[in-house]
Formats: structure tokens, sequence, C-alpha cells
């Protein structure tokens, strides 16, 4: 199968609304969770603490779901660690065995990176859980080659 | 206890600081950055210092300023909060430290009586795994094979309250069960699954169960 690399324009659009939704709504609805944990110290009626218990697990149940976006947009761990810690970050909450192997870690620029780490977390979004993906990482003229292969778990 | 907070969204650290100090804390500085903190409790000691894994100096500041604070001072109990519950991020907490460290999600921390258990065990010296990290991590293949399909109902919840760092009373106390129970439970999870070390040294222990589920995980 042939991956098409995600071109820097939309690398750099994806970061960025990831981070927006870290900095703004992520931010902003876990205070809002700290502010109720707040107000639940001055009560003591045992029903209202309940209910408010109860819309802190909702407000979590939100940021969870702004997690899986903010994580399918652009995954945390490729900002700070780059390409292989990245993907098996992804491929780890997917349920997917991955290996990386070959040159992942050689000096590649942090575009070439994104670009590449994108295209195959994109992929690994797609598989099944528990299909076993390899990815093979090796260095091409001014370039990095990226080879996917993949094994299902069982059929039927 | 004394504490000290250093996260760059002002928003969740305002609230935390209140929250801090309805449950008793004494906050002792709240900084925007990883080197306002180092300065802060280089000169004024607190028994645990709450870091934001993403603030500045970027990418992951947190991660940085608290290896600077450990070791600094060594004492001081370490608390990373993060947006996203990620296993490296996990491995690389307990790079820095693997006694009086945690690592939960920000909104998890949002009551006083987690806060106070979170502060509490980490200031005693624990380390303290977000629970939802470790409950991705113990759960079982869907095509229930392998030693974790093998572990009965009860060890596989005493698995996932080793992986969250707990100790042997904490395990006996969330599960209803006596400490000796958990303590043959534990025997037998180290025994199927293979893991090496004495299951009695807390820390040791935690590491070894996160290096086999994570390895369970993701190695292809």
């Amino acid at each position: 199968m042939r991956l098409r690399p995600v071109d820097p324009a939309t690398c750099e659009l994806r970061r960025g609304l990831e981070r927006d939704l870290n900095d703004g709504p992520a931010q902003r609805v876990a205070a809002l969770s700290v502010e109720l944990g707040l107000l639940s110290v001055d009560l003591t009626d045992p029903a209202l603490t309940g209910r408010i218990a109860g819309l802190q697990c909702a407000l979590d149940t939100v940021l969870a779901e702004l997690r899986e976006i903010g994580g399918a947009l652009y995954p945390p761990v490729l900002t700070s660690d780059g390409f292989g810690p990245a993907l098996h970050a992804v491929a780890e909450r997917r349920g997917v065995a991955l290996a990386v192997r070959g040159e992942a870690r050689e000096g590649y620029d942090v575009d070439t990176q994104a670009a590449a780490c994108l295209a195959v977390a994109d992929h690994l979004r797609s598989v099944p859980p528990e299909t076993r993906v390899g990815v093979r990482v090796s260095r091409g003229l001014g370039s990095m080659r990226v080879h996917v292969t993949e094994e299902r778990a069982t059929c039927g | 206890m004394r504490v000290a907070i250093a996260d760059d969204g002002a928003l969740f650290r305002e609230g935390l600081v209140m929250l801090l100090r309805a449950a008793g804390h004494e906050v002792v500085a709240s900084v925007s950055d990883g080197d306002q903190l180092v300065a802060s409790v280089s000169a004024d000691p607190v028994d645990v210092a709450i870091l934001d894994i993403r603030m500045p100096p970027e990418p992951d500041g947190g991660l940085t300023t608290a290896e600077r604070v450990r070791a600094l001072r060594p004492e001081t109990g370490l608390l990373l909060l993060s947006h996203y519950a990620e296993t490296h991020y996990l491995m690389r907490v307990l790079e820095i430290g693997t006694e009086g460290i945690g690592y939960r999600l920000k909104e998890r921390v949002a009551g006083v009586q987690v806060l106070d258990d979170t502060l509490t065990r980490i200031a005693a010296g624990e380390i303290v795994i977000e629970p939802s990290l470790a409950k991705r991590l113990v759960e079982r293949p869907a095509s229930g094979d392998g030693p974790v399909a093998a572990l009965t109902e009860r060890e596989h919840d005493v698995l996932r309250l080793m992986a969250e760092g707990r100790t042997n009373n904490a395990i006996a106390k969330e599960l209803f069960i006596s400490a000796k129970a958990v303590e043959k439970h534990i025997a037998a999870i180290f025994t199927k699954l293979g893991l090496p070390g004495d299951p009695t040294v807390n820390h040791r222990r935690v590491l070894a169960v996160l290096a086999y589920l994570r390895a369970r995980r993701i190695d292809g």
C-alpha cells in the first residue's frame, strides 16, 4: 500500500489545531471541573456533593473526547519526542502491536518526521485492533523512506 | 503540606491553588514556567511540587524542570500533570525518579479527596500513576490469549492496582480483602507473568509490572 506524506501546510495546521484545543477548550473544561471541586468543599448535603461528582464525571468524558480529537490531529508525543515514540503512543492507544525498525532516530528534521509520522499515524487509526504493524525506516537520497507492513491477528 | 505549582494555563492553575488552600495546604509558589519554579523551590523548599508537563521551556518543560528539581532537592515530591495519559510520558516520569513521584491527568485532581490522596502518597514516597492509564495497560486482549488473560478476575484487579502504584494495604482496602490475601494474589501474578524481582519492594514491583505491560502492548 502507498501512504502519502502529509504536506507541510497541513502538518502545521493540524499541530496548531491540537495546541488550540489543548490551550483553549481542554484547559477551560479542566478548570471548570476544579471550580466544581471547590464548590463541593463548602457543601455538607451528600445529595448535592453527589450531583457535583456526577457533573465532574460528565466533564471527564468531554475531556476524554477532546483528547481523542487532539491526539488524532497531532499526537502530543510527536511534538516532544519525534517519530518513533509518537507512533508507539498512537499504536498503544489503538491496541495495535507496532515494531519500528531501521534509522528512525537518525536526525531527520522536524517537518520530515511530522509528515511521515502523521501519514503512518492516520493509517494506524484505520487498521483493526490487534493488527501487527511493522514500520521500517531507511534514509533515501535527501529523504526518509518509510515502509509499512501489516499482519492481521486472526480472521473471523 | 507546603506545595508549589507551575503551569502556563492560568485558569487551571489558579483554580488548583484555591482547591489546595481549601484542602488546608500552603501554596508557597504559583508560577507559569519551569525556570521560575526551580528558582522558587531552591529558595523556599516545599513538600511537593506540581508541574504541568506541557509548559515552557517548550516542548515538555514539566519533565525537564522535574529533573532539575529532583537533582536540586531530592526530598521534594513531584506531581506531573498532563492533558494526555501517555505511557511514553509515564516512562519518562519514572526515569526522573521512582520514589515520591506521580503522573496524573489534570482533571482527575479536581476534587479535594483525590488531590489530598495523591499528594499524601507522593509525600510518603510512593509512585502515583493515573488510574485510567493503568486500566488501559492491563486491558485483556480481545483474542483472549496470553498470560494476562490467564489471570483470575481478582488477580486482574490486583494487577491494575499495582500498576497504579498502590501498596498492599491500599490494595487490600480497595478490594475489601486481607493484606495476606493480597500477598498471595501478587505472588500468583508474578509466577503467571514470569515477572522478575522481589514483589515486596514497592517501587521495583511497579517498574516490573509496567515494563511487562508496556512490552506486551506495544512491541510487535
